[in-house]
């Protein structure tokens, strides 16, 4: 069970503003938790459903005793929202089909991207590198991340279509 | 979402491999763990009891939980909530001692689901708690029908809840009050003045086991009372809608016409919702003498500027509790109220406009809404971002967007939508429950009263929610909400503090525990009524208008415009020269001390009563109670003495206790 849910529970805790090293720790936590409780296995489903609510907890309850006063977007359209994305793969179709849709993006934006998020770049040095202004870089990746999350969008829900008898 | 994602996707982290992490700590863990049973262990039990159990508190859950960090239990003692979408598993699903999610507040076990009965066009949609009709602007949540308890018991279930507290604390409450304190006390806050002395030996002549509740019920329902008590939950309404300053000269409001409103309304027991609707939605004349007069118009009327942002910024607070100000300019850090909210709902007065008439009245009308771009179908607003980006915004109510943007009127009443939503809010209840137990008790469920949400805790939130809903139950007759709390254990404490409660200071600053009544000071109009009676004053029910003059008079030394955005005021009648002033050489406190054949102190003085029962009356007139030894004995010393004036004794005793610390705290 661990094998099948962990990048699921990792991942959902990662868009849900968890930092990657602090995301590892819940993980694990995560299911012990789970180890705890009354549990039944019913449904992969509802195991991922009752696993993300354990990390949410989980994740608020550190939070919290680290003095943050961070609130959390409502958590139904979180959770609808990565469902739909993640499916029942735990997220791995998404990331690949962001792998597809990068290669969509225009020379400049997908550069932009990989300085933000592969080298850590700040956005004066990713201006700089693309000898744009702080604020056109932050323009292009917007723009970035918006074709992205609308090629993603399309290919899910392409992916839903073909599925639907309809 | 995409930024983690990203980070994946181009960056080094990764899912990590936890299983032999998980497996290491569950054997470590086995070893020194009693008792535990292990996973395959409990995969052999059947399945189907747990199951079955979570179904049945999961229903009428629903969905959509707003969840702050403080509303999530300690993880040291965590129990998960949980709300599966493929049958789930439910540990127990407890609020912590923080807030409840808003959308809880429909499913709460406050009342058993016997209690609860849900009706509506579409029960099908039941789970979303709305009916679907693509054809309004806004969809209207199904009415939910919430069995209405007994009097004894929701008093019960008020002192149970108040007790709980005080026991998890170890606190001993405050012993009970005379019952002459609770008499003063009750009157006060019911009918706005202290008792007078037949009141008074009339409520101690009741029987014992009875004497509370038919003092409440004479007050609430008797029609000697009506007069007052309408006339003082009018200005006490009037006050949270427009301030005391509200209607004055500046102003385009009649404020007597919405004291005249709020007045008829209580005096006819309109249900308090259909009062917070005719407000927003009021169209009309605000002068009483027109045929158009909308007394309800007013209270749009004195808030309207140059722009309707005061109106939104009011109603948000005082009909749902909503502190939507701060929003105007940026969105809030603490609320999670965003900028773009505020702007949602101020476009629901978009529509709203007024007319200075030749006659001097002002009306208050709605016509079409083109918005900037002059488009009827699509009539928008705008508002700057503090990064000065102008962003657009259309008719959302908390978040919830209506499914047509349109300014014609005839298709999209923009204000009457709005009132319609807030009518059928769950938050309605909650900021009416909130502001009486704050009238009652000098401090509600929050601080301050008007601000609710997650950032802000609830002091006793199951109790909240019982009154909230209660009150919904009764349809928002809010003369039952008050007898309820009148009636409980909390209001019946004394102010005294007792050997374990002195923590229980919110005047300080901590979270109102309601274990001792909170001593505090009368607000002007209770003074100001209660020396009316005292000075013998008879109101006149054809002179309303005369009558509220002389009092806004009165008040109006007191009160001051800070012309702050939000039209805050400052209330002076606390300890400055002015009050000091009024009340030792005052014209009214003249009267009162007036030998007259009306005024109470020349019927004592008047009377053939021996000098120590006139002694006993003039305090019970003044402070609902008997002298002291103490105090008897000085006096009476003073008054024997043949070559003092024993008339001109009693008249300054009379004087000073008026002026006393005493007389003006409601305590």
């Amino acid at each position: 069970m661990i094998t099948q849910h962990q990048s699921g529970v990792w991942r959902y805790l990662r868009v849900i503003g968890c930092e990657a090293t602090l995301a590892d720790d819940i993980t694990q936590e995560t299911f012990l938790k789970l180890y705890n409780s009354e549990f039944e296995q019913l449904s992969d489903a509802a195991t991922a459903s009752y696993l993300r609510k354990i990390a949410f907890n989980l994740y608020i309850s550190y939070q919290r005793r680290a003095g943050r006063t961070v609130l959390v977007d409502d958590i139904s359209v979180l959770d609808t929202t990565w469902q739909r994305w993640a499916g029942s793969d735990n997220g791995d179709g998404v990331i690949e089909k962001l792998n597809e849709c990068m290669e969509f993006l225009a020379d400049r934006a997908r550069e932009a991207l990989h300085l933000r998020f592969s080298e850590q770049r700040s956005r004066k040095e990713i201006a700089q590198s693309l000898d744009i202004t702080e604020h056109g870089a932050r323009n292009l990746m917007q723009r970035a991340k918006a074709q992205l999350k609308d090629c993603i969008e399309g290919k899910i829900n392409s992916e839903n279509n073909i599925g639907d008898p309809e | 979402m995409l930024d983690a994602l990203l980070d994946e996707s181009l960056g080094s982290a990764t899912p990590p491999d936890v299983t032999d992490d998980v497996v290491r700590r569950i054997q470590s863990d086995s070893v020194t763990t009693i008792g535990r049973q292990s996973y395959t262990a409990r995969k052999q039990r059947s399945p189907l009891v747990p199951w079955l159990i979570a179904a049945v508190v999961l229903i009428g859950i629903g969905t959509g939980l707003i969840v702050a960090l403080n509303n999530v239990p300690d993880n040291n003692n965590m129990e998960i909530a949980e709300n599966q979408p493929d049958g789930a598993q439910n540990p127990d699903d407890k609020p912590n001692d923080g807030m409840i999610a808003e959308t809880q507040i429909q499913s709460n076990a406050n009342d058993s689901q016997d209690d609860v009965k849900l009706i509506g066009p579409n029960e099908g949609a039941l789970e979303n708690n709305v009916a679907i009709n693509d054809m309004e602007p806004f969809e209207i949540p199904i009415t939910e029908t919430i069995a209405l308890k007994e009097n004894s018991i929701i008093i019960a279930s008020i002192n149970a809840q108040i007790e709980s507290a005080w026991q998890d604390l170890d606190l001993e409450p405050s012993k009970y009050c005379q019952d002459e304190e609770w008499c003063r006390r009750t009157y006060l806050r019911l009918i706005g003045r202290v008792p007078t002395v037949d009141e008074l030996e009339s409520f101690l002549s009741y029987d014992d086991s009875a004497r509370y509740e038919s003092l409440v019920d004479l007050l609430l329902n008797d029609d000697r009372y009506t007069e007052e008590f309408s006339r003082h939950w009018s200005t006490v309404w009037t006050n949270a809608l427009v301030g005391r300053r509200g209607g004055s000269e500046e102003s385009l409001t009649n404020r007597a016409g919405l004291l005249k409103f709020m007045r008829d309304s209580f005096a006819r027991g309109i249900p308090f919702d259909q009062v917070a609707f005719e407000l927003i939605s009021a169209t009309g004349n605000d002068d009483p003498t027109s045929n158009q007069y909308n007394g309800a118009a007013n209270y749009i009327l004195c808030l309207i500027g140059d722009d309707t942002t005061l109106i939104t910024s009011r109603t948000s607070e005082v009909f749902l509790g909503q502190k939507l100000q701060c929003a105007q300019c940026h969105s809030h850090p603490g609320s999670k109220v965003a900028q773009n909210q505020f702007w949602e709902m101020d476009a629901f007065f978009a529509q709203t406009t007024i007319a200075q008439l030749n006659d001097g009245s002002t009306s208050l009308a709605n016509v079409d809404y083109v918005g900037k771009s002059k488009s009827l179908e699509n009539a928008e607003s705008y508002f700057e971002q503090p990064t000065g980006e102008i962003r657009v915004a259309y008719p959302a109510f908390l978040g919830q967007k209506a499914n047509i943007n349109s300014g014609e009127l005839a298709e999209f009443d923009r204000r009457e939508w709005l009132a319609k939503l807030v009518r059928c809010s769950p938050l309605l209840a909650k900021s009416v429950v909130n502001r009486l137990w704050s009238h009652f008790f000098g401090f509600g469920f929050t601080q301050p009263i008007d601000d609710l949400g997650p950032h802000n805790p609830v002091s006793h939130p199951e109790l909240f929610e019982l009154l909230a809903r209660q009150t919904m139950a009764s349809e928002y007759d809010l003369r039952l909400t008050m007898k309820w709390i009148v009636l409980s254990d909390a209001f019946r404490r004394s102010s005294t503090f007792s050997p374990t409660n002195d923590f229980d200071s919110p005047e300080l600053g901590s979270s109102p525990l309601f274990s001792r009544y909170y001593t505090r000071q009368l607000q002007p109009e209770e003074v100001y009524q209660s020396l009316q009676v005292l000075a013998g004053i008879q109101r006149d029910p054809n002179a309303f208008r005369t009558q509220e003059l002389a009092q806004r008079a009165w008040l109006g030394r007191f009160v001051q415009n800070m012309d702050t955005d939000e039209g805050n005021e400052s209330n002076l009648f606390d300890g400055d020269i002015r009050q000091s002033l009024t009340m030792m050489n005052g014209e009214l406190m003249q009267k009162v001390t007036d030998l007259d054949n009306n005024t109470t102190l020349g019927k004592i003085i008047r009377s053939e009563m021996e000098n120590p029962a006139k002694l006993e009356h003039l305090f019970l007139a003044a402070l609902s109670r008997k002298p002291t030894q103490q105090e008897s004995t000085v006096v009476l010393d003073f008054v024997s003495d043949p070559s003092v004036d024993a008339v001109q004794v009693f008249q300054d005793i009379w004087w000073a206790l008026l002026n006393s610390n005493e007389f003006i705290l409601d305590h």
